[in-house]
């Protein structure tokens, strides 16, 4: 059953209100700040010591001082830059990587698929926290080993998503298309393939950072990501957690922090979704709890498996 | 059966590959093996060297992965290098405690996301919709760790309801386990919901209506069958995920388990207990996974079918 | 007493685009042992009508005005539980598609035993024993052992069988079948509408038979009410609509179905324009804007339906047969004298064979393959249009891509003017694409959501490097032109066009290269029949004016009847049969080829149906029959055609088959047609 009025009727630029816009561009810019000049936001250093010791949240230090006297303010204000700085150049190395990755395998003939995907899938059973702390362990700790182990693990991630979408785009017919008029493969790959591609990979890279935000702070709060008395949240959150009984803004500040960190991720990356086509959207939005999955689930379509069959008569009658 | 045979086979390569990165793991942590083993002992040139020999190193990497695969054919997983007990016997003497925990965090995953996701997809836009909606949100975004803390100070410190620290007790298991779990329920709500909705758009569930089935009916008999195909397949790929959250919960709460005890041997660059980690929970990974197509199998023929790639 | 009557019913759908009014003021009646046919294009309303009374809407959809009395209930009336008693019970519903209409992951059983239960209360063995009963009333072979099977495991004819049996479970007493062959091909459509007849004629049900198709309605509708715009225009006695339309849109869209056309050498008769958006619809009758008798009072009020004789009814101020003097658009005829062998062969086919490998059947199971396209070979001449014509998986698509290079015979050359592909070096091979281009079957999906239209058009332009920017755009202004589409056109993306226009945009970025051969793979199913005759004019105008010659794939053959010189008949892989289109469809030689055409639904009711021209299933291309390949399924059929496979005798090269036992071809399988509506005007 088809209505067909609801395709059509969809305007083409979907116009949204004025938050939908703002909103978007005020993200940006805080993350800009707290990643270049945090000192905008905090008048203290973060490893300053002042004479309240332990105070709880009050008009001269908004979210309590800790056991040194130090603003936990500033100290989740600076805290931001390790967790996101890891965390975006992460997801950027594996979308890189997941990419560069999925379309050699998804353009490659069978056997070499086959080689590169049993690959991908290897890394994929291992949990990303394992990978993370193998890293970390042969590697060190610190940003930079944090940034290579979301990397290494979240590149199969993205290599499964890209690879499946290059294989399901191959057989578009705008893509066949462009074989018949005489389009080289890797003018059609730059021209159609990529600009398709994008727009998931976009998507999922946003939601991807939710899933890194919260790897970087799981790996710092095991005291892995960067060393004290440096600002983290991860870190700050587990030095808190032994006073949570008594000084309970110590963990709540920088555990806040990290989950508003995560929500606005997931957030945009809703917003980018539904910026899409809805349908298009809703198949993302499925597949995203998969990106670290191991391969895009699903029954691929029964019956006749047989070749190019030609089975449509009238699709859209109403 | 072939669809069986069919999925092991593409399993055995994976396996490979695990026991792969395993085995150089050894190789890939800087300096000699024989001397991080040895450091401490202050030892002399002569005896690294004899460790050498005993481990095998000083043979090329071909034959030590061979020996290193034969020995995993035995159970074999290597000796700790701190307290010279098998590695086998190490982790599983620990891994049940472990794996209860998770299993509970799943339990609580499906028992809290499952019925959510279907309310809100049956009516979505209804105030229960928005609100399950608000719930996996916010269940998606809040740590596992913070939230065990923002747990142990409401329902422990403030509430005294249950205990902080976990006691062994299945009173105990409720926080770790509800810790972990939401999370993962969140992610099933969101995923069901969005099934649900889309199984309601389909074809085949406006004939069974056609038919007289009632709303519930429709719901249970049909959507939810299809809807939870998506549910066990994802709960298989996260197994691992679910696997290393439990052991840092476990820390948190002061659990005995895998989690503290891997958390040292990675510290100590214990390798042979890090390798036998890698190898046990990337092959119990792809076991789950395998009885998961199998389940899936089961509930959706097609797939028998199309199998995997 | 009739069973169903429905009286001013009316529904809204709330849209993110408006409301929109599906239904609007609808009222028919239909008796018990009846078939009303509800025949209408897309978007005209007749598929919420028919779901409107079993109050199956989409979301945002409910039944606004109006009443439905079944059986003496108003069913507007009753509450929703009330209504989900009736459904499966006393009113059934088949829907279009097999595919998707069955849950994937329950076995037939339990979904034919469900409105048993759910209705009936039996056990399970009496659900077991009914549903049994009626797999076998809908003639489905071994339904015992069919109870376990997944709907997967049958063909699509099997699936809608099952679909009918799980309607039947409860003895309807009406049955809304929407679009129910719609999805299959000619000679199971065939079985499936006897299988409706004579299910009607036993169980003496009522049937709503909703459809866009007048061939179906023609043949097994006792009356028609035909629906535009949500609005029912016109409703008479199936006889009577076809004998004597009355409403302008009626008479319209007879004219321009290519199944009727005799001439044809004479351009097809078209509806400008594209149905209309149920939104925000304005006061005057909805066919006004495209109606070329339409007055003022036509766009300033909307006709009532008024009675013209027994049973007839129409909404029209200017019906057919009142001397409105309308501008009578000229009907092109070709001049260009058209032919087989008026010039030498541009594409050679030489005995070609597609295989796709499949997975072996367990580990070491033996190799497997799909047979596609097993030893072809054909000619097309310069100039010519030449009709690929067969059901679902006989090959004919797997031809179309070899012929324009997408895919490589696995045996066999495909040569175009005298140098094989094969042979043809990287460049050589891709500047050789300027000659060859396709028209794919959908629009939507061939052309790149993400350019404009320009851009689309261009694309072959720039991938060939030809010409300059300047150069480029002045091309693509003269093609749209050329396809009939507006200038502004250019600037604007394919999805905010119709799928007429969007084969437009197609059809024009096929011709940018400017090629000899243009291999079209299905270019109008997609399209309704108004729509779908501008798409065959704009196809012929522009052969003439380019000088092109076509490949026309499709699986309808009184389609290409009209449009093509020469018509190929395939089977399972195999060119059957070969001639002039007049040769083929008039005095068919292969078995085959005569059940296709007796398959097809005509639209004329005079005519006499016997029972389904083709029986049994198409066999697996996996494992085909030996010798014939029909053999299987055909009443001529000897021990030879089991051990020999028959050649497609050359025969002078004209009208030549591939049968051991040919019809002599001197009766033809059919009367010619004779179907100008009787009393038409003359054109």
């Amino acid at each position: 059953m088809t209505v067909p009025l609801l395709g059509t009727a969809r305007p083409a630029g979907r116009a949204r209100g004025g938050l939908g816009r703002v909103v978007p561009v005020v993200l940006v810019v805080l993350v800009l700040v707290l990643l270049l000049a945090p000192g905008l936001l905090s008048r203290t250093g973060p490893v300053d010591t002042t004479d309240a010791f332990l105070s709880p949240p009050s008009a001269e230090h908004w979210f309590g001082t800790d056991q040194l006297g130090r603003d936990v303010f500033s100290r989740t204000v600076f805290g931001a830059r390790p967790v996101l700085l890891a965390s975006l150049l992460g997801v950027l190395v594996a979308v890189v990587a997941g990419v560069a990755l999925g379309v050699l395998a998804g353009a490659a003939p069978r056997w070499l698929n086959a080689v590169l995907m049993r690959a991908v899938d290897v890394l994929l059973a291992l949990p990303v926290l394992l990978i993370a702390l193998i890293l970390i362990a042969t590697a060190g700790s610190g940003v930079r080993s944090i940034v290579i182990a979301l990397g290494v693990a979240f590149t199969p991630g993205f290599a499964r998503v890209v690879e499946a979408s290059v294989r399901r785009l191959r057989t578009a017919e705008y893509v066949q298309a462009a074989h018949v008029f005489g389009s080289t493969g890797l003018r059609t790959a730059v021209r159609h393939l990529l600009p398709n591609l994008m727009t998931e990979v976009v998507v999922l890279a946003s939601s991807a950072v939710g899933w890194a935000v919260l790897t970087a702070s799981t790996l710092s709060f095991l005291g892995l990501g960067v060393q004290l008395p440096q600002p983290d949240w991860g870190s700050d959150l587990a030095a808190g957690a032994t006073s949570l009984a008594t000084s309970w803004w110590l963990a709540t500040f920088p555990g806040l922090a990290v989950t508003i960190t995560i929500l606005l991720a997931n957030f945009t990356g809703d917003q980018l979704m539904s910026a899409l086509d809805p349908r298009d959207g809703l198949r993302l939005r499925q597949s995203m709890p998969r990106l670290l999955g191991r391969r895009p689930a699903g029954p691929a379509e029964p019956g006749r498996s047989t070749g190019p069959v030609t089975t449509n008569r009238d699709g859209a009658v109403g | 059966m072939t669809f069986v045979l069919r999925r092991l086979g593409s399993a055995v390569p994976v396996v490979l590959g695990i026991t792969l990165v395993a085995f150089l793991l050894i190789h890939a942590i800087p300096g000699d093996p024989a001397a991080v083993i040895l450091f401490g002992a202050n030892a002399s040139p002569e005896q690294i060297a004899a460790l050498r020999t005993q481990l095998g190193l000083d043979r090329s990497l071909p034959t030590q992965y061979l020996d290193f695969l034969g020995q995993l054919l035995h159970g074999d997983l290597g000796t700790s290098y701190l307290t010279s007990n098998s590695v086998a016997h190490e982790l599983l003497s620990r891994a049940p405690s472990t794996i209860l925990l998770a299993v509970s965090a799943i339990v609580v995953a499906v028992v809290v996301g499952v019925p959510l996701g279907l309310v809100a997809g049956s009516r979505p836009g209804s105030v229960l919709d928005r609100l399950a909606r608000g719930i996996s949100f916010l269940g998606v975004a809040i740590p596992y760790f913070f939230l065990a803390l923002l747990l142990v100070l409401l329902l422990s410190v403030r509430l005294g309801w249950l205990p902080a620290i976990d006691d062994g007790t299945p009173k105990g298991l409720i926080l770790p386990a509800v810790s972990l779990g939401w999370g993962y329920a969140a992610i099933l709500t969101r995923l069901v919901r969005g099934r649900i909705i889309e199984e309601y758009r389909s074809e085949y569930v406006r004939s069974a209506r056609a038919r007289g089935c009632g709303e519930g009916r429709v719901l249970l008999a049909h959507a939810l069958r299809n809807s939870a195909i998506p549910a066990i397949t994802t709960i298989g790929l996260q197994f691992g995920n679910i696997l290393t959250g439990a052991a840092i919960t476990e820390v948190i709460f002061g659990r005995a388990g895998l989690g503290s005890f891997l958390a040292t041997s990675i510290s100590n660059k214990n390798i042979p207990v890090v390798q036998g980690a890698i190898v046990v929970i990337g092959i119990g990974y792809v076991l789950i996974n395998l009885v998961v197509d199998l389940v899936v199998g089961a509930v959706d023929p097609r797939t028998r079918l199309a199998g995997a790639r | 007493m009739s069973l169903l009557e429905v009286v001013g019913l009316r529904t809204e759908i709330e849209t993110r685009g408006g409301r929109v009014r599906p239904v609007d003021d609808v009222s028919f009646s239909v008796a018990a042992g009846e078939t009303l046919g509800l025949v209408g294009e897309s978007g005209s309303g007749k598929t919420m009508t028919g779901m409107s009374i079993i109050r199956l809407l989409p979301p945002g959809g409910a039944v606004v005005g109006g009443s439905v009395r079944f059986d003496g209930v108003d069913l507007t009336a009753l509450d929703d539980d009330g209504v989900r008693r009736l459904r499966g019970n006393d009113i059934a519903m088949i829907s279009q598609d097999p595919m998707t209409s069955l849950n994937p992951t329950r076995t037939i059983g339990s979904q034919l035993r469900e409105a048993y239960r759910i209705h009936r209360h039996g056990s399970r063995q009496e659900a077991d024993a009914r549903a049994v009963e009626v797999l076998e009333l809908v003639g489905m072979p071994r339904p015992r052992e069919r109870l376990a099977a997944f709907p997967h495991e049958l063909s699509g004819g099997m699936r809608q069988r099952v679909m009918i049996a799980i309607g039947l479970v409860c003895e309807p007493k009406l049955l809304i079948a929407d679009e129910p062959t719609t999805a299959l091909d000619v000679s199971i459509q065939a079985q499936i509408l006897e299988l409706l007849d004579d299910l009607k004629r036993r169980l003496s049900m009522a049937v709503v038979l909703i459809t866009h198709d007048m061939g179906v309605i023609a043949g097994h509708a006792d009356r028609v009410a035909v629906m535009y715009g949500g609005r029912i225009v016109e409703e008479a006695p199936t006889r009577a609509l076809f004998a004597d339309p009355q409403h302008r849109y009626t008479e319209a869209l007879f004219e321009s179905m290519p199944d009727l056309e005799l001439d044809r050498q004479v351009d097809l008769a078209t509806i400008p324009g594209t149905p209309p958006r149920l939104v925000a619809l304005g006061p005057g009758c909805r066919f006004a804007p495209r109606c070329r008798f339409a007055q003022d009072d036509c766009r300033s009020a909307d006709p009532d339906l008024v009675a013209v004789g027994t049973d007839h009814e129409h909404a029209c101020f200017h019906p057919r047969g009142t001397t409105t003097t309308a501008d009578l658009p000229r009907r092109r005829r070709r001049e260009v004298a058209q032919g087989a062998g008026a010039s030498g062969p541009v594409l050679e086919v030489t005995d070609v064979h597609k295989r796709f490998e499949l997975r072996r059947r367990g580990l070491l199971g033996p190799r497997r393959a799909v047979q596609a396209v097993s030893g072809v070979s054909l000619q097309v001449h310069a100039g010519e249009t030449l009709g690929i014509v067969g059901e679902s998986g006989c090959g004919k698509t797997t031809i179309g891509r070899m012929l324009v290079g997408l895919e490589q015979p696995t045996e066999g050359t495909i040569a175009f003017e005298g140098s094989s592909f094969a042979g043809m070096g990287r460049l050589a091979f891709r500047r050789r694409r300027r000659d060859l281009q396709m028209m794919f079957q959908d629009s939507a999906a061939a052309l790149d959501p993400r350019m404009t239209v320009a851009a689309c058009v261009a694309e072959p332009l720039v991938a060939q490097q030809v010409g300059t920017r300047a150069e480029r755009a002045a091309v693509v202004a003269e093609l749209l032109d050329a396809v009939g589409l507006p200038a502004d056109a250019a600037d604007r993306y394919p999805h905010e066009f119709s799928g007429g226009q969007r084969q437009r945009i197609a059809m024009a970025r096929a011709l940018a290269l400017r090629p000899k051969v243009v291999v079209a793979d299905e270019p109008v199913s997609a399209l309704d029949i108004s729509v779908q005759a501008q798409i065959l004019n704009l196809m012929r105008s522009l052969q003439d004016r380019f000088g092109l010659t076509y490949v026309v794939i499709s699986h309808d053959l009184s389609l290409l009847k009209y449009l093509a010189d020469r018509i190929g008949v395939m089977y399972l892989g195999r060119l059957v049969e070969l001639g002039t289109s007049e040769e083929v469809y008039g005095a068919p030689r292969h078995p085959y080829t005569a059940g296709l055409i007796e398959s097809i639904p005509l639209p004329d009711p005079t005519l006499e149906r016997g029972s389904a021209a083709l029986g049994g299933e198409l066999p697996s291309a996996v494992d085909p029959p030996s010798g014939c390949r029909f053999r299987t399924r055909c009443p001529r059929a000897t021990a030879l055609c089991a051990e020999e496979v028959p050649v497609l005798a050359p025969d002078g090269d004209l009208h030549a088959v591939a049968c051991h036992h040919p019809l002599t071809g001197a009766q033809p399988a059919r009367t010619p047609l004779d179907l100008q509506p009787q009393g038409s005007e003359p054109r």
